[in-house]
């Protein structure tokens, strides 16, 4: 045949040419749904508008239980990112304010179309209602700062609207601005440029060049905003008009990090130009700047408020890092320390946002102390860099590594940076290393390790030592997720070492955490116990009782303590540990995560002992925790699925295993190649008992696959494969393999020396059948 | 079969029976699917085009038919319907372009490269519909080989799972389905 003819078709091809961008282009937002369809519990009414890749309709209560109407908007569906949305609308529907429009309901339908149902409003959109009511600069100015409360208000809870504009704010007959469509601008906005939907002449230059957006893109959108309605204003003039112009050129900056760092510091400005006081960039010179912070005392409480809000922060946060409640990390830092106590009242005082304490969050309140690190301190470099770093570090503990790094990418962290000690240099990298971390960037994490240790090159000292200790465990660290576990645990000894003499304690903790577990994963568990015992006490010692680190270090001793089978001991350690960490008040959702990884533990501790139905309820209980907070892209629910997974396998509830593995195999492939080399495996041992060999085959083989490329320290999982090609060969009646594999699996076992309970069970079972010659479940 | 599937297996069968808004209602349902295709196809990515699709058409499944449900066989059977899916809903639309620009509803003075490469397309797609009629008579087991790999971008393995055939066999139909088709493919 002619080669030519088969190399016209080729495979997916119909999928490839211009046809199926033109139709995907032509479908947009969908057809219009007729009135009387049903959204969720509601009703489609009419239709109110459209717009780029949504429709808004009226809608009511379907289901009569109360009268209510409400706009249902419907967005055309994203699958990649619905979770994102949905963790994102979750916090909309937290939301409570009397200026934003607020969420009813929310959901997908078959389609995978998103619908939000928000309060129905009447109103004008906001640049309509100065015209109409020709309201004044002033006027403009004082409606315009209500709507940035609102923005704040949702950025202090991690929210960015992503799409303001003049008609994304209402105003209401009694001239008061309601912001709508919060929360839902995500789900219109698309990874590809192309074809992300941007209200023309309102996108941010980032969101143009399809970059990651930030709070500033809002305060890009605001300062357009407020030039649309200062347009439609009589104008103002002489030096108002001046100092509004720049403010607007502040806040539309085309670099974000050239605009307002918050909707603070925005607001800050406004006020300014309502009060007739210079801009916060007018202020003062340097120079003059340091001589009044001398004079007078108000100046000179901002630089304690700033000293003060770190301090107390990391007091509260060294105290309990997951505490919820600023009020209560106020508490903690008052009792922890009388200089705080004074600084806590100078803070009060001096911050207008914190008039009563209670209700600025931590978070806020490093925003705060950020946006005034440059401006406040030009004159003081040493102080600025020592709060640089607190502030990061505060940014860190909360997870918050985007924002930390945003620290320490401005032109004056530059300047800081060029001109620091090599002690600081060597700690800020270290921190930018960690926040990369968190953000899972690793590589780049480990350049920055790379940075810091070549910035101590000639230093000596026990601090210098200890900063050594310090990136030695980061480094160690890295290898670790990267399954370099041989590399890793030198590492963690060269540490441990070097922690001990420098009696840098908080390094010689994570040290030997790390490396217990390590030791733990490759079934070394008696050197484990050694080593958790040791970390538990460094742990307590350092952070205390109710500190996550010592939780979680109790959890994972509890483990190693169960495979020795020292029953008593694994149980109460873990049960200590849950109730610690259920006795603390106001738990966020970092505590409520211990907790699961507790309850995890916990079901671990239990399956060793083979109580398999109370560990499928202690590892259900720790999935729905994660389900409920967990970010999305986690890894954390790969371990409790993993567990049901394997519970319900021995068991014989195929079903519920297959259910769990599934899971397990969808988190673990961001995650560890160990975990994803185990789910697949148990899909084909539930495929190969459930009589679906070319299921169990096809899992195997990409079990094999990534085992091929995957650096395993456990013997167990080798043991368990071997199994498995056992299993796999019995149910398809082909003995002579199966009793090979077989055989290779005892060796496995017999040299590794671990068999632990379930691994009897099935290599039994397996055993039991190429006897009998008949596939059984 | 599951809920799921069977309510794809509605749509298709009333789509093929010149239901309009059966059509439309099939699109809406690959809707997310296509858009990531059409998002992959634009940004040139290196990964082959089977890799892409077919784990699109996995997650297309796990969507519609949940994660929970459907034995290997059902999915199975969902690929096999997933694969006529997509060639109804191309073959549908390259239908109604050509018939737009036939019925000439409005005039374009200019045509952009791209609008000649989609109406080169399209008339393919067509011509190649209208054949498969004819080999799915004389051989029905090659045109559902040919489907599932040029409409649903199915690799050889799948193609001959998801079929119930050896991999041989997919693949020697494959040969004979694209020389049936270049025989008599016009151009």
């Amino acid at each position: 045949m002619d080669p030519r003819a088969l190399d016209r078709f080729r495979t997916g091809q119909a999928l490839q040419g211009p046809l199926l961008r033109e139709l995907v282009g032509r479908h947009g937002a969908g057809a219009i749904r007729p009135a009387g369809s049903l959204v969720g519990p509601w009703r489609i009414l009419e239709l109110l508008g459209s717009g780029g890749m949504a429709h808004v309709y009226l809608a009511e209560r379907a289901d009569g239980e109360f009268e209510q109407r409400v706009a249902l908007k419907l967005v055309c569906g994203n699958v990649e990112l619905s979770h994102r949305l949905r963790h994102e609308r979750q916090i909309v529907a937290g939301l409570r304010h009397p200026h934003i429009v607020s969420l009813v309901d929310g959901g997908d339908t078959v389609e995978g179309d998103l619908w939000f149902a928000m309060a129905l409003v009447e109103g004008t959109s906001i640049d309509a209602h100065v015209r109409a009511h020709a309201l004044d600069w002033r006027a403009c100015l004082r409606l315009f700062d209500t709507v940035c409360a609102a923005v704040e208000y949702a950025h202090g809870r991690g929210l960015i609207h992503r799409d303001l504009k003049p008609g994304n704010i209402l105003v209401d007959g009694g001239g008061h601005p309601r912001l709508l469509d919060f929360g839902i601008a995500l789900a219109e906005q698309d990874a590809d440029a192309a074809d992300r939907v941007l209200t023309p002449g309102f996108a941010s230059p980032e969101q143009l060049a399809g970059q990651e957006i930030s709070t500033r893109s809002d305060i890009y959108q605001l300062g357009l905003v407020l030039r649309a309605l200062l347009a439609a204003a009589p104008a103002a003039t002489g030096a108002v008009r001046t100092d509004l112009e720049r403010l607007l050129a502040t806040a539309t900056a085309a670099a974000p990090e050239q605009r307002y760092p918050a909707v603070t510091a925005l607001r800050e400005d406004l006020d300014a130009v309502l009060s007739r006081r210079p801009l916060a960039q007018d202020r003062a010179t340097p120079r003059i700047r340091f001589a009044r912070l001398l004079e007078r005392q108000r100046h000179a409480a901002i630089v304690f408020a700033l000293a003060a809000v770190v301090l107390v922060a990391s007091l509260a946060l060294a105290a309990w890092r997951l505490s919820q409640e600023h009020r209560q990390a106020l508490a903690h830092a008052q009792r922890a320390d009388g200089v705080a106590r004074f600084l806590v009242d100078t803070l009060s005082q001096a911050n207008p946002y914190a008039a009563n304490g209670s209700n600025v969050s931590v978070l806020e309140a490093m925003d705060f102390a950020a946006s005034k690190l440059d401006a406040e301190l030009g004159d003081a470099p040493e102080v600025r860099r020592e709060l640089r770093l607190r502030i990061g570090g505060v940014y860190l503990n909360l997870d918050e590594g985007r924002r930390c790094l945003d620290l320490f990418a401005g032109t004056a962290a530059a300047a800081d940076l060029a001109q620091a000690t090599p002690l600081w240099r060597a700690r800020s990298l270290i921190l930018n290393s960690e926040c990369h971390l968190v953000l899972d960037q690793r590589a780049l994490a480990w350049q920055q390790l790379d940075a810091a240790r070549e910035a101590l090159a000639d230093q000596s000292g026990t601090e210098a030592d200890a900063l050594r200790a310090f990136i030695l465990v980061d480094r160690g660290q890295l290898r670790s997720l990267d399954d370099r576990i041989e590399e890793a645990n030198r590492l963690f000894e060269q540490a441990l070492e070097l922690a001990r003499q420098s009696h840098a304690t908080e390094q010689e903790y994570r040290a030997t955490r790390m490396f217990a577990a390590n030791l733990q994963t490759a079934g070394d568990d008696r050197h484990a116990v050694e080593l958790l015992q040791r970390a538990l006490g460094l742990a307590r010692q350092v952070y205390g009782t109710t500190h996550r680190s010592a939780l979680t270090t109790a959890g994972l001793l509890a483990v190693s303590l169960a495979r020795l089978e020292r029953w008593e001991e694994a149980e109460g350690t873990v049960r200590d540990a849950l109730a610690a960490a259920e006795s603390i008040q106001h738990r966020g959702a970092g505590a409520d995560v211990v907790i699961a990884q507790l309850r995890d533990g916990y079901a671990n501790v239990l399956w060793q002992q083979g109580r398999l139905t109370d560990c499928i309820e202690q590892a259900g209980q720790a999935l729905a925790i994660y389900r409920r907070v967990a970010e999305p892209n986690s890894t954390q629910g790969f371990n409790p699925s993993w567990r049901v997974a394997t519970c319900a396998y021995q068991l014989r509830d195929l079903a519920q295993s297959r259910v769990h593995a599934e899971a397990a195999l969808g988190y673990a492939e961001n995650g560890s190649p160990v975990g994803k080399i185990n789910a697949l495996r148990m899909l084909a041992a539930v495929a190969a008992r459930s009589d679906d060999p070319a299921a169990a085959k096809a899992y195997l083989e990409r079990a094999d696959a990534a085992l091929a490329v995957t650096e395993v320290t456990s013997p167990t999982v080798f043991s368990a494969m071997f199994l498995t090609h056992a299993l796999l060969a019995a149910q398809t009646g082909d003995a002579a393999t199966a009793r090979t594999r077989l055989a290779e699996a005892d060796r496995s076992i017999e040299h590794s020396g671990q068999n632990p309970a379930w691994l009897r069970q099935e290599r039994e079972s397996v055993a039991a059948m190429i006897d009998t010659g008949s596939p059984q479940r | 079969m599951s809920e799921a599937t069977q309510d794809f297996a509605r749509l298709l069968d009333a789509c093929r029976r010149g239901d309009a808004d059966a059509s439309a209602r099939l699109v809406r349902l690959v809707y997310g699917d296509l858009r990531r295709l059409a998002r992959a196809q634009r940004g040139q990515v290196a990964a082959p085009a089977t890799l892409n699709t077919t784990s699109l058409v996995h997650e297309c499944y796990l969507r519609i038919a949940g994660s929970s449900v459907g034995s290997v066989a059902s999915r199975h059977h969902f690929f096999n319907l997933a694969s006529r899916v997509m060639r109804q809903v191309l073959c549908d639309y390259a239908r109604q372009r050509l018939a737009e620009k036939r019925g000439g509803g409005q005039v374009r003075v200019t045509e952009s490269v791209l609008d000649a490469e989609g109406h080169a397309e399209a008339s393919d797609l067509v011509e190649i519909d209208n054949l498969l009629v004819g080999l799915e008579r004389e051989h029905e087991r090659a045109a559902r080989v040919f489907e599932c790999r040029y409409f649903a971008g199915l690799g050889e393995q799948e193609t001959a799972d998801v079929l119930g055939v050896s991999l041989r066999t997919a693949q020697r139909e494959w040969n004979l389905a694209r020389g049936w088709l270049a025989e008599r493919l016009a151009g």
